[in-house]
């Protein structure tokens, strides 16, 4: 009778010799041991590598998102003030920016610690302020109602009414056709030296021989409301009555000019408090610079009527409040001292969730690395005949 | 010795040899794992210190830009190669052309660095940013820290003549007059990083041409 399957490997297996009988339970045992060792080490390892590979992530993320702000900064403000000469009297201090700071005390504080959350009193606010492009918008000299150009014939920027007459090499119609609702114009008496500006209402339109630019009321002595004068080049941050200073008044004669300006605005979007992001606006659109920024402040040196050395005029100061100089006529928020503005950056990686993230940063003891960056910027149209 | 894989019963193990080698091999590729892992952490910082390097350099051009040319901080006297150095720290008093006289340092020492400093911080419950740089007054060197706090008040230390310790870069610089050509001058600008730790050195120039 011939064995059954089981049988025939029963008689196999007692057939091999001793050494290939197999594992033990020892051997298994040791070998599974060692192997559980080996394999938790290296978990162990790759999970720590894996947390510093992302720590490091992080901290490159921010530091490039940081230095692409820093560079976009610096493009635009080294050309605040840009664009105003060819035809217009400007003197040696042109508006380039201007500043709103919101100065915190100890008591105000604008950032939430439980819950990480910046608002908006935290952040700075920075124009900058140049003339649109001259070859296409060049600057317009002042008339009355009437078209005339004499000293005497004035239009009244406290009835919300100026005139000018056609941009040169332009006909009337074509430069009423530049000048529409929104833009901001800044005129200037023929001298230079006082300023005062306007946000059209409507579409500037030809009236008679000259272009009408229709804006809300100047007041008397040529300072807005921050609501007329967003970009507060006369608004004095909405402090009224502004100190008359260097404003023009409402008389706009012959011979004083208009320009438009085509400021570009950085300033920090804390709608949403979890992630305030610094965005520029050029024109109307809105671009993001950077998110997660949780500092944004700006300081700027002033020209010190010539008694510059290093200790006084190195200072960078961040209240608007003081830009003054000891003169006659002195008055605060006088954008037209900056010389130099130094900005300082503070970005934060995005917060990390979770019992498993134990890092807490030094700066506000968030779970996330924390990057602050400090760029000076002279702006070039701004340092002459100091 | 031992036998050929050829003549050894299929079934035999592995000898002491081969799982001694076996773990060898293991723990050279964990090592060099884990090698790599603190090559690119180092690199990572090392990139980080050279674009503050850059990021300096460029705030003390700029920073130089903002001084009128008859200003001692810039100007290059008649009959003077250039003023300041880059290999060693010049202290001076200037006299322009003009007239205008000064004591000029053409060098300082910046550092940023987060910090608890309970009595600078704005807040007394969390830390800031302290961002010290250096200047010369009476004709010593002096240092003014400016806080950054996260309720986003600002502090600024009196002048004192301590040092920062943490991560501090030296900037020197020189003004080379009538360079490159007749009426401009060139400002250059050694950014370096004093922390030796990092390697190979952290160093950074540039330059600008100004009139």
């Amino acid at each position: 009778m011939t064995a059954t399957r089981g049988e025939r490997n029963r008689i196999t297996a007692r057939v091999v010799e001793p050494g290939a009988r197999g594992f033990s339970l020892v051997e298994l045992l040791v070998a599974v041991a060692m192997f559980t060792v080996i394999s938790a080490s290296a978990f162990v390892l790759f999970n720590q590598q894996q947390k510093s590979a992302l720590t490091e992530q992080g901290q490159v993320g921010l530091n490039v998102s940081l230095r692409n702000a820093a560079s976009q900064l610096q493009m635009d403000l080294a050309n605040a003030g840009s664009g105003y000469f060819p035809g217009a009297n400007i003197p040696s201090w042109p508006v380039g920016v201007t500043i709103v700071n919101h100065v915190v005390s100890g008591a105000a504080s604008c950032y939430n610690a439980a819950t990480l959350t910046y608002t908006a009193n935290c952040f700075d606010a920075l124009n900058i302020i140049a003339a649109a492009n001259p070859a296409a918008y060049p600057p317009i000299n002042a008339t009355d109602g009437t078209g005339q150009n004499g000293t005497g014939n004035c239009s009244n920027t406290g009835a919300g009414i100026a005139y000018g007459q056609a941009a040169p090499g332009h006909t009337l119609a074509q430069t009423a056709a530049d000048y529409e609702t929104g833009d901001q114009l800044l005129f200037l008496n023929n001298t230079g030296s006082k300023i005062t500006s306007v946000v059209l209402t409507r579409n500037a339109v030809v009236s008679g021989s000259a272009v009408q630019f229709t804006f809300n009321p100047t007041n008397g002595d040529g300072s807005n409301s921050l609501a007329n004068d967003p970009l507060d080049i006369t608004a004095c941050d909405g402090n009224q009555p502004c100190p008359a200073g260097n404003k023009l008044g409402v008389q706009f004669c012959g011979g004083d000019w208009a320009l438009k300006l085509a400021p570009i605005t950085y300033q920090v979007d804390s709608s949403n408090p979890a992630d305030p992001k610094l965005t520029r606006t050029q024109s109307g659109a809105t671009a993001i610079v950077m998110e997660q920024v949780i500092g944004f402040k700006v300081g700027a040196t002033i020209w010190n009527n010539g008694a510059q050395n290093e200790s006084t005029s190195a200072q960078y100061n961040y209240a608007a409040s003081t830009y003054t100089i000891n003169t006659p006529n002195d008055e605060a928020y006088n954008f037209t001292l900056v010389r130099s503005v130094r900005i300082s950056l503070i970005g934060r990686t995005n917060p990390a969730s979770g019992p498993a993230y134990t890092f807490r940063n030094a700066f506000d003891g968030g779970p996330y690395q924390v990057l602050g960056i400090a760029v000076v910027v002279n702006p070039r149209n701004l340092s002459m005949n100091d | 010795m031992l036998p050929s894989a050829r003549e050894q019963p299929l079934d035999a193990g592995f000898s002491l040899l081969e799982v001694t080698g076996a773990i060898f091999i293991l723990t050279i590729g964990l090592l060099a794992a884990a090698l790599l892992n603190s090559r690119m952490v180092g690199g990572g910082q090392r990139s980080q210190y050279m674009s503050l390097a850059s990021t300096l350099a460029t705030e003390k051009l700029e920073d130089l830009n903002r001084w009128d040319i008859d200003d001692p901080q810039v100007c290059v006297p008649t009959g003077t190669a250039d003023e300041g150095s880059i290999s060693s720290n010049v202290l001076q008093t200037t006299t322009c052309d003009s007239g205008n006289s000064a004591g000029v340092n053409y060098y300082d020492d910046v550092s940023i660095s987060l910090t608890n400093s309970s009595g600078n911080c704005g807040s007394s419950t969390s830390g800031c940013l302290a961002e010290t740089v250096s200047s010369v007054s009476g004709g010593s060197t002096v240092y003014t820290t400016t806080y950054h706090s996260p309720d986003g008040q600002i502090n600024t230390t009196a002048p004192s003549a301590t040092a920062p310790t943490s991560s501090t870069f030296h900037r020197r610089w020189v003004i080379e007059g009538n360079s490159p050509v007749a009426g401009t001058r060139r400002v250059t600008v050694l950014v370096t990083l004093l922390d030796q730790s990092v390697q190979p050195p952290v160093t950074f120039q540039m330059s600008l041409v100004r009139p």
